[in-house]
């Protein structure tokens, strides 16, 4: 009697579930999704990592000097007739706000001047698209080191990893269309555990025997790639198993 | 009812393991890989042991002309003996495979001659797979000592059919024209060399004007054409013993002849009234048969490896193009379509491309296309003057004439594999040209 109720709830619950199953259109498992893996991010209580600062771009090199003022043609008569026109605008500047200031602050006036501004010069307050401008954060990355960089992604390492190793005969015949697949099995250190090829009872078969060399190439090349270390900034999971299909693409 | 629970639950628990089945199988890791490089497979080719002092320099020689004829293929590079960190003496023994891993060898050709009596030798040599730990393979020759070097070939081709799964093509030889005089009044005599350059002999003592020889199926016949008699005619020449015989006295000109795959027929042009058209001969009956009719210039046919299709070249288009038709010469069609003008069809022994010349913007190119579709063609070679493709016997490398620009232009014969990136030039003791790649020697 005493464990009746709970025994209850989990049965009807089963059966509840295997029902939505059984009919199968409530819950629909063979949707078509990508899967995207997501990693918790953890972030440490301490970190010895100074914050970064972007500095204006220093140029290095100046490719033609600017003219020095000694350099430049000298006119008297023309200088001293800007110089005038010079004193005569600023002085009608001053005078313009002077009388544009309030004497007072009042909320609406400075509302009011402000949009004044804005309607001046309408383009310099507008929003910019920057096009061509460095990604924000794109400094932080480059200051992390290899073994915490989020980004590995396992496909992109092996497949980096495999093409100095994996030597493909380009004058085989039909050599695009031998498809080796590799079930590997690696250990915590990125070593190989177990491999076997997947298609192989198709090679053999073949009358192609250009397939069997091929084979005979993959297999050459994950001994000699191995071990795969820097997957192991990853959860061992993830990649302990892993079904490798090798088949030489377009150039 | 019970019964009933009972099993509605263990199909419930049944259905979520295989869930949970399901899920795990969609979680392992698959990946695509597509892109691999080109590289020679690095093998590792030491001295073959020699039992005998009299045996060491052909020791010795062995397992060069193995490396050389491996890296001319431009799928191995033979590895520098003095990377090697064992050395191995008795090669019964399994290598140390680590210590061949460290210098990246894929694999290992380890071998020795044994000195049976002074006119008998035994060359036996094992093929080690550096990365599985197997033996590949392992051969057995017995011969004389002065055929080394066809015992180094035909290594060499027991290595090559292992590690890439096609024929090897080593144990083979070219037959060629040897060119020597002014350009005025050039000589041109039949000659005879190994794949590799080596042994170069002169076939025909005259001085007659002979071009375009190619080698019967069974590599002991050569048929070519001489003016022997002020005209071209075609002519049969048995290698071995030197008999010669002229194959119908036509009374046109007839050019450029070629064995069917069988070697039961010849397949040649001949010119009558200023038309070319395409001629097949029973060679046991003498017996000759038309095949084109066209009003236009057919020439260069070429029989596919079963013998149904025959490949050739016509301008019945309004310029030189490739049209392939049935071996009874029904069912033409076109399978050229690119730009310039398309000569000398040559069907690869593989069966899986046409190899031709083609002209176009005043440079000559050797090129093949699929032999089914007619399409993705390739170039792979260019120059002044590229012409004459011939096949290797496993269709993986292609021979041809090349000749240089101005008064003092040689004539050479070049080979290049399927990629086109593996060009080379043969070395002949004087000017040659227009090759003919036999068969592998029986």
């Amino acid at each position: 009697m005493k464990f009746g109720l709970p025994l209850s709830i989990i049965f009807h619950g089963l059966a509840v579930f295997g029902g939505l199953l059984v009919l199968g259109k409530v819950v629909d498992t063979s949707l078509d999704m990508e899967i995207i893996s997501l990693k918790i991010v953890t972030i440490a209580k301490q970190t010895n990592i100074k914050p970064t600062q972007i500095k204006p771009e220093i140029p290095t090199e100046v490719e033609t000097l600017p003219k020095t003022v000694e350099d430049l043609p000298i006119d008297n008569s023309a200088s001293q007739e800007d110089k005038e026109q010079e004193n005569q605008a600023q002085d009608q500047a001053e005078q313009e706000t002077a009388t544009n200031m309030p004497s007072k602050f009042s909320l609406d006036d400075f509302t009011k001047m402000v949009e004044n501004v804005r309607n001046e010069n309408p383009d310099a307050y507008s929003q910019k698209e920057l096009i061509g401008e460095r990604e924000i954060g794109e400094r932080q990355q480059r200051g992390r080191g290899e073994k915490n960089d989020p980004t590995l992604n396992p496909a992109d390492y092996i497949r980096s990893k495999m093409q100095p190793c994996w030597l493909i005969d380009k004058g085989a015949k039909n050599y695009q269309t031998l498809r080796v697949e590799i079930e590997l099995t690696l250990t915590q250190q990125g070593g190989i555990s177990m491999l076997k090829i997947a298609n192989d009872t198709q090679i053999i078969a073949s009358s192609n025997n250009g397939w069997r060399a091929a084979r005979e190439n993959v297999v050459a090349a994950l001994i000699e790639c191995a071990p795969y270390g820097k997957l192991k900034s990853l959860e061992y999971d993830e990649w302990k198993a892993m079904k490798l299909n090798f088949q030489p693409g377009d150039e | 009812m019970r019964i009933f629970q009972s099993i509605l639950y263990k199909l419930i628990i049944i259905l979520i393991g295989a869930c949970l089945l399901g899920m795990t199988a969609h979680a392992q890791l698959e990946i695509d890989i597509t892109k691999g490089n080109s590289k020679p497979t690095p093998i590792a080719i030491p001295d073959f042991l020699s039992s005998h002092p009299q045996t060491d320099q052909i020791a010795r020689d062995i397992a060069r002309v193995v490396a050389e004829d491996l890296e001319r293929s431009g799928l191995f590079k033979a590895l520098d003996p003095t990377s090697f960190l064992e050395t191995q003496t008795d090669i019964n023994y399994q290598p140390r495979f680590a210590d061949w891993r460290l210098i990246k060898a894929r694999a290992l050709v380890s071998g020795r001659i044994v000195r049976e009596s002074s006119t008998r030798l035994k060359v036996e040599f094992r093929l080690w797979d550096i990365y599985g730990g197997t033996q590949l393979d392992g051969i057995r020759f017995a011969t004389t000592p002065d055929n080394w070097r066809r015992v180094a070939h035909k290594v060499s081709d027991a290595i090559y059919k292992r590690l890439t799964g096609e024929s090897g093509y080593f144990d083979s030889r070219i037959v060629y024209i040897s060119e020597s005089g002014p350009k005025t009044n050039r000589r041109k005599r039949l000659a005879i060399m190994d794949q590799d350059g080596s042994n170069p002999q002169f076939l025909l003592v005259g001085a007659d004007l002979v071009l375009t020889p190619r080698f019967s199926p069974s590599a002991q016949q050569i048929t070519y054409l001489s003016w022997e008699t002020g005209r071209s005619q075609v002519y049969l020449l048995d290698i071995e013993s030197g008999r010669r015989e002229l194959l119908g006295n036509f009374p046109d000109i007839t050019i450029a002849p070629r064995f069917s795959p069988d070697g039961k027929h010849l397949i040649f042009s001949m010119v009558s009234k200023g038309n070319s058209d395409i001629y097949v001969m029973n060679l046991r009956s003498r017996s000759t048969q038309r095949l084109t009719t066209n009003s236009a210039i057919d020439v260069s046919p070429s029989l596919s490896p079963d013998g149904k299709k025959i490949v050739f070249n016509s301008d019945r288009g309004g310029s030189p193009q490739l049209y392939i038709m049935n071996a009874d010469g029904s069912n033409v069609k076109r399978i050229s379509f690119g730009d310039g003008r398309y000569t000398a069809p040559n069907w690869s022994p593989r069966g899986d491309l046409i190899a031709f010349t083609k002209s176009d913007k005043g440079q000559f190119h050797i090129g093949v296309l699929n032999a089914q579709t007619g399409r993705a063609e390739r170039i792979l070679t260019s120059s002044y003057l590229d012409e004459g493709p011939t096949w290797s016997p496993n269709g993986r490398v292609i021979l041809f004439s090349r000749a240089s620009k101005g008064a003092s232009s040689r004539s050479e014969i070049w080979s290049v594999d399927l990629t086109g990136n593996n060009l080379r030039k043969i070395l002949t003791p004087g000017d040659a040209s227009d090759p003919a790649w036999s068969p592998v020697l029986p």
